[in-house]
């Protein structure tokens, strides 16, 4: 087979299987889900942080022990912090497919990065300032024994998120980003060895 | 757009080709002329399905590998009693035996796509390009892909 050959075959095959035909109505209504998703997901996370810097802000009208209200102000602030953080940084490391392949598969490498080096560090940025506030919060608020429980128990929460998000990247990120990288080094090369088949060795 | 579709998901080439389509209309807004508007929506569609690719076989727990096309091949080559199964089979088995980039290439070949397009699309140089298309074609016509 020769090249012209396979453009004829191909075109034969593309012949039989038009049935694929844009439906722009249906394209319309998956334009209008995904933008509504979007809105959806940010509403839902701007909500989240608002609601609980609204309640935690809330403590700080009562007499209460300075510690708890110390708590409280740490806590709104590291919900804004968390909440601007996540939202910045998906703006921020959007990859748009109208990208030369070189240029997308860069993006995408740079943006598995971002969510490595985020997920690896969740302990500073994520769980740590949360759990000084909450912490400080309730111990603030409750007796010794039961701060003590809640600690406990918000530890084992916290490490629990903490290895999630570390099974997440030795499992699912860095295995993407080997991947993306073969096919960002294949790209550079001359011939492109396909590891999964054995027909293209050369 | 359909042969792209076919090309990276030949088992779901439909849910690739609507992807394809909504990914083009979103981006449409981005277009600024400093390319040829078919470089842009080879770039949209090819990036696109990639992508798609490696999201399924993420999600089906896959290697990224041509696992749905090689068993379309083998099914189709099971059931040969047709000139137009081999012939799949065939077209098959040769996109499975290919990367990524390579197919991607060799789409645009097919669609007698200039060098120096390719070229853009891919962000490489239309050296580069030329050099694998002639390994490309070399391979074909020996039989080996």
């Amino acid at each position: 087979m020769n090249i012209e050959e396979l453009k004829a075959a191909l075109d034969a095959l593309n012949a039989d299987s038009l049935h694929g035909q844009a439906n722009l109505d249906t394209i319309r209504e998956s334009v209008m889900e995904s933008r509504a998703r979007f809105k959806l997901r940010d509403f839902r996370e701007i909500g989240a942080c608002v609601f609980v810097f609204a309640g935690f802000f809330a403590v700080l009208s009562f007499d209460l022990p300075w510690m708890t209200q110390l708590g409280a102000m740490i806590y709104c602030c590291a919900a804004i912090f968390v909440g601007t953080s996540i939202y910045l940084g998906r703006r921020r490391h959007r990859v748009f497919p109208e990208l030369s392949v070189h240029e997308f598969l860069e993006a995408e490498i740079a943006h598995l990065d971002y969510q490595i080096q985020l997920l690896r560090n969740v302990s500073w940025w994520y769980l740590a300032p949360l759990a000084v506030g909450f912490l400080m919060f309730v111990w603030g608020l409750l007796p010794q024994p039961a701060a003590a429980v809640v600690t406990v128990c918000y530890f084992l929460l916290d490490r629990t998120i903490y290895w999630l998000n570390q099974q997440t990247i030795q499992l699912e990120l860095k295995p993407q980003r080997e991947k993306l990288v073969l096919v960002y080094q294949s790209l550079n090369e001359l011939v492109e060895v396909n590891p999964n088949s054995n027909l293209s060795e050369e | 757009m359909w042969r792209v579709a076919l090309a990276y998901a030949r088992e779901a080439a439909e849910d690739l080709f609507q992807d394809l389509a909504l990914q083009l209309w979103q981006s449409l807004a981005r277009f600024d002329g400093r390319c040829q508007l078919t470089t842009w929506a080879y770039r949209v569609h090819l990036n696109t399905a990639m992508s798609w690719r490696r999201r399924a076989a993420r999600r089906r727990r896959l290697p990224i590998s041509d696992a749905s096309t090689d068993q379309l091949g083998d099914r189709a080559a099971a059931s040969a009693d047709s000139e137009s199964a081999n012939l799949d089979s065939r077209i098959n088995q040769l996109l499975a035996s290919l990367g990524e980039t390579d197919r991607a290439v060799l789409l645009m070949l097919l669609d007698n796509v200039p060098n120096e397009q390719i070229a853009d699309v891919m962000g490489v140089s239309e050296g580069a390009i030329r050099v694998r298309l002639h390994r490309i074609r070399k391979r074909i016509e020996e039989g080996e892909l």
